[in-house]
């Protein structure tokens, strides 16, 4: 895959989703400092108040304020995504790596294993996940994480066994180093750089899946702010209040795209072997990026 | 991988590709049954036990009863035994009875089917409009762009976000659809749209990575000077080449619509598969979610595997290596 990508301060795109990033990250750690209410503190006289100057984004139907909500609710979005797409890395680049290097019937047998793993979608492996552990938003973290491997173990996978062929790994085993050697100082450097820049797209998918499992109502329970649940409340006043649907979905949204922006801006900039190329601006593009969705 | 020999005599490739397919549906069955196994022993954990699920909150009775319910059900038996029980129902097409509903899964299952079919075959064909739209627009280098940029943001919406956005617009703002049921093809076209919406943008990403990618082989300078336009370049061209990967990417989203669509089902307030899982889920009503599963991997599989077959009809060079998926992942390189 070939992309073009454009060196860091030119392109627009992220020129406009490193501050949302930034913006975003602050709301997730020092949330009272973006919030102008408390996001737990009804007042009825107020309820499904349209945007104004003192709600700017408008308040619920026990009026409480949409934005401060929003900003305490970034926290858990953010925790979820991250824990989940970089911890499925670690624990499926471990297994995907295992795999690779596993002797042949080995790999065989375990692969199929992945391929009914992977005959499921994230959202619905989360699903039945929850049904086993039971709702609540640290099982849906742990939810979110597990339907993430699959994919990542089929990267390590394909990576290794990619490597194996490559020549300074024959060289190395040619030179008599053992399994171990290669594998540790060959294979798992490189595969674990993929798997991270992997893991930035991620980020964003376990997002939208986390707030779809607590927009079932299956992960944060009322009344704590969780955009998931935020936009479930929305959906029996949508013909009154259309802000109650639109500012927490832009919140996931803009986060989602600023993640995804950024990370193929870093992942245009990573030449083959993974070292950071500032002078060229053509780049090798050697991870499918689609890989994660299948 | 496998070595490609482009001049390979007819009655080997013939021999090569019932090989394959044999394989794949060896690989089928395999997949399929590693799912029952997975499927019902992780299902083995939920909490809970099957005959206080049955009973729901308000049921109490006697141990004797309840021993007899123990055994009407096969429950008193050890897991081995209820495993194997369940895999030779299975085989004879009895996919057991609900906790809750008491009625076959099989029966609950079917009833689902057509409204979730129904919802998936809308959607894919309104993406494939879509898709097909974008490819032909996606000529011009700077349309590229905006279909890129747009493709970005339909990807990161959250597909219940859609959903709601679409319903305040075109069933609460202007009235033209109804705001929930299954019933007539009115109640068909939000929710059709919306799994369209994120499907088509994944898909056309794809596509046009891969026109791009074929635009860049010599050949097709070679097409262009002997004085091709661009409709014709792409139609008879770069298409074909960029169809594989597409396709296996298309199979994929269509295989996960079937169960996939539970947001959207829920949203809408129709019925359909994915409904049917969350409520049995929500009700740990075990035999309904593990048949769900089976149906769901079932539908998955069988779609994948066409699909398989078909790319190596569509591009040649790949007729010797279609065993697995993972080929494709490996043919990248």
């Amino acid at each position: 895959m070939r992309s073009k990508s454009v060196p860091w301060g030119i392109n627009p795109s992220v020129l406009l989703a490193a501050p949302f990033l930034a913006l975003v990250i602050v709301a997730a750690l020092w949330p009272s400092l973006l919030a102008t209410a408390d996001p737990l503190a009804t007042s009825l006289p107020e309820a499904l108040q349209p945007p104004s100057s003192e709600h700017f984004w408008g308040t619920d139907q026990t009026g409480r304020d949409v934005w401060s909500r929003v900003v305490f609710g970034t926290r858990f979005s953010l925790v979820v995504g991250c824990g989940s797409a970089f911890g499925a890395a670690l624990i499926g680049g471990a297994m995907g790596i295992s795999l690779g290097l596993a002797p042949r019937w080995i790999d065989g047998i375990l692969l199929r294993a992945v391929e009914v793993l992977m005959a499921f979608p994230d959202f619905l492996i989360a699903l039945i996940v929850l049904a086993v552990l039971g709702s609540g938003p640290k099982n849906v973290a742990i939810a979110v994480l597990i339907g993430a491997v699959p994919a990542y173990i089929r990267v390590a996978r394909a990576e290794t066994l990619t490597r194996l062929q490559t020549g300074f790994v024959q060289a190395s085993t040619l030179l008599g180093r053992n399994r171990w050697h290669v594998a540790l100082h060959h294979i798992v450097p490189t595969t674990v750089r993929s798997l991270l820049v992997l893991a930035t797209i991620g980020v964003g998918t376990g997002i939208v899946t986390a707030a779809g499992l607590s927009f079932l109502g299956l992960g944060t329970q009322e009344p704590a702010p969780d955009w998931g649940l935020m936009l479930a409340g929305s959906r029996n006043k949508l013909s009154q209040a259309w802000w109650l649907a639109l500012f927490p979905g832009l919140a996931i949204i803009g986060t989602v795209l600023s993640v995804s922006v950024l990370s193929r801006a870093v992942q245009g900039r990573q030449d083959f072997r993974g070292h950071l190329r500032v002078s060229s601006r053509r780049s090798r593009g050697w991870l499918h990026r689609d890989e994660l969705s299948r | 991988m496998t070595p490609i020999s482009p001049r390979s005599n007819r009655s080997r490739q013939v021999h090569v590709i019932a090989r394959a397919v044999l394989l794949r549906l060896g690989g089928l069955v395999v997949v399929l049954w590693g799912t029952v196994t997975l499927a019902f022993f992780a299902l083995k954990l939920v909490r809970g036990n099957p005959v206080d699920i049955m009973l729901g909150t308000h049921g109490q009775i006697a141990p004797s009863r309840r021993a007899e319910i123990e055994s009407d059900w096969g429950l008193d038996l050890s897991w081995g035994e209820q495993y194997i029980r369940y895999v030779v129902r299975v085989l004879s097409g009895d996919l057991g009875t609900s906790y809750q509903l008491r009625k076959p899964v099989a029966q609950i299952i079917g009833d689902q089917l057509v409204p979730t079919l129904q919802l998936s075959a809308t959607a894919l064909l309104i993406a494939t409009l879509l898709v097909s739209l974008g490819a032909l627009l996606g000529r011009r280098r700077w349309m590229r762009r905006v279909l890129g940029t747009v493709e970005l943001v339909a990807v990161s919406a959250p597909i219940f976000w859609t959903a709601l956005l679409l319903l305040t617009v075109f069933s609460f703002a202007l009235g033209w659809f109804p705001v929930s049921g299954s019933r007539g093809l009115n109640s068909l076209v939000l929710p059709a749209v919306t799994i369209a919406i994120p499907v088509s943008a994944m898909v056309g990403q794809m596509l046009r990575q891969g026109i791009e990618r074929a635009e860049a082989e010599p050949f097709i300078e070679t097409v262009r000077a002997r004085g091709v336009g661009p409709g014709r370049l792409l139609t008879h061209h770069t298409l074909r080449h960029a169809a594989n990967n597409t396709l296996t990417l298309g199979a994929y989203i269509a295989g996960s619509l079937v169960g996939g669509a539970v947001l959207v089902e829920t949203i809408f307030g129709r019925s359909g598969l994915g409904r049917v899982m969350l409520t049995a889920i929500l009700g740990r009503d075990i035999p309904v979610v593990l048949g769900a599963i089976l149906v769901i991997a079932l539908v998955f599989v069988v779609v994948n595997t066409a699909v398989d077959v078909l790319s190596a009809v569509i591009d040649p060079r790949l007729s010797g290596s279609f065993v697995g998926a993972s080929l494709v992942v490996a043919g990248e390189r």
